[in-house]
């Protein structure tokens, strides 16, 4: 067994935590979980601060944790703590932030390897600097347009085909039904005054053939699957026709591949899932990426060892 | 909404809802001043179960109980969670 041992910050059953767990157990490395749901029911903790920074251990269901002996976290969405239902909502609201930030000062002074470190993951959901940093990496990114004058989005969605998209609030809930803000074509004729609420994000719309979710991690790992899909719908966002997609793993340009290692360098990440539209010419282009975006079904689908290269990543071995 | 345990863009940029997580809602749509884009959102489509590492996107609803802050008043609430990345 080696010396190293990898903090799990996920939910138990998360399907890429799981994933990358076995990977780690592969390569005879201790996946410590701690389901940040199970505070303060099935789990405790006691930290001490001294010269080198925290010290303690967390104790769960599985067995106790020393901080000294983690040699990296992997960070893959944990879920709220919980707190008995007897608590009042100030009473739950106070253990709840005394938690979060106690939890997240000590595991984010650790000084160890991350996949990927909280501070850097909230920066890179904001949709805006994802494109700003893709575009001096070297991506092409589609033209866009972020406003809430009407007439600056009526121009634009005249110059070419258009799309419009939520720039992070894709959930919508209001009269008892959930909806969701899927990639949109918009014509000229439909841009109304409302648009002047808030801000709007218009892009061109691609003409893409296909297409692509990649996994770049910092140790410069790189796994690429080609989405297909023979409706117009799954081409237009894969999201909404799951069932008919279709998977291939795919390889990467040499100046894709160059720019998603600028990307992840320039935001301080060490895992990007980046979404591209390809085009005819074999132009990739950057749509997004989700620093903790979903690819385990990318596995399954096609067999693309990608928690071994988030391992490795883990484990500090570079591709 | 989000309460994710360690991070929250609300932390950093109080910009309002990460949008992810979101209270569950009974108002209808207003007559003027709705935002645009949210005339665009549609009923989900259904996702292709995979097996233990299934859900590429999945809307759940969660019935936790949770707060927001109106006009100064703390209400209870609900909230529904959906990944969709």
């Amino acid at each position: 067994m080696s010396e190293q041992t990898v903090l799990m910050l996920a939910e138990k059953d998360d399907a890429e935590a799981v994933y990358v767990s076995n990977a780690l157990d592969r390569r005879g490395v201790r996946g410590a979980w701690f389901d940040t749901a199970s505070f303060p029911r099935d789990a405790d903790a006691s930290f001490r601060v001294r010269e080198g920074g925290w010290s303690g251990e967390i104790t769960t269901a599985d067995g106790s944790l020393r901080l000294e002996d983690i040699s990296a976290v992997y960070y893959r969405q944990p879920q709220p703590f919980t707190f008995p239902d007897t608590l009042s909502e100030p009473e739950r609201r106070f253990a709840t932030v005394e938690a979060r930030f106690g939890f997240g000062g000590v595991f984010m002074s650790l000084p160890v390897r991350w996949v990927s470190h909280p501070g850097r993951l909230a920066d890179a959901e904001y949709r805006p600097l994802q494109m700003a940093t893709a575009a001096r990496c070297g991506f092409s990114v589609p033209m866009s347009l972020l406003t809430n004058r009407p007439d600056d989005a009526r121009d634009f969605a005249r110059a070419g085909r258009a799309v419009y998209k939520a720039t992070m609030h894709k959930l919508i809930s209001e009269d008892n039904h959930v909806k969701l803000i899927y990639t949109t074509p918009v014509a000229p004729s439909a841009i109304d005054e409302r648009v002047t609420t808030t801000l709007h994000l218009f892009q061109s719309n691609i003409p893409k053939v296909h297409d692509v979710r990649l996994i770049a991690t910092g140790g410069e790992h790189m796994h690429a699957v080609a989405i297909h899909s023979d409706t117009e719908a799954g081409r237009q966002d894969f999201r909404a026709a799951y069932d008919t997609l279709t998977y291939k793993n795919t390889s990467v340009p040499p100046d894709v591949a160059r720019a998603c290692h600028g990307y992840l360098r320039a935001l301080g990440l060490g895992l990007g899932v980046f979404d591209f539209a390809v085009t005819g010419d074999g132009t990739w282009w950057f749509l997004e990426c989700g620093p903790g975006s979903q690819w385990a079904w990318l596995q399954e689908e096609t067999g693309a060892p990608i928690a071994d290269a988030i391992a490795d990543t883990l484990m500090g071995v570079d591709a | 909404m989000n309460e994710s345990p360690l991070v929250s863009p609300r932390d950093r940029f109080p910009l309002g809802l990460p949008g992810h997580v979101v209270p569950v809602s009974a108002e209808p749509p207003t007559e003027t001043g709705r935002p645009w884009g949210m005339c665009h959102a549609v009923s989900p489509s259904p996702v292709q179960t995979m097996g233990k590492h299934e859900k590429p996107t999945s809307t759940k609803s969660a019935p936790r109980q949770t707060s927001y802050t109106d006009d100064s008043k703390t209400r209870s609430d609900t909230v529904t969670e959906t990944v969709t990345d």
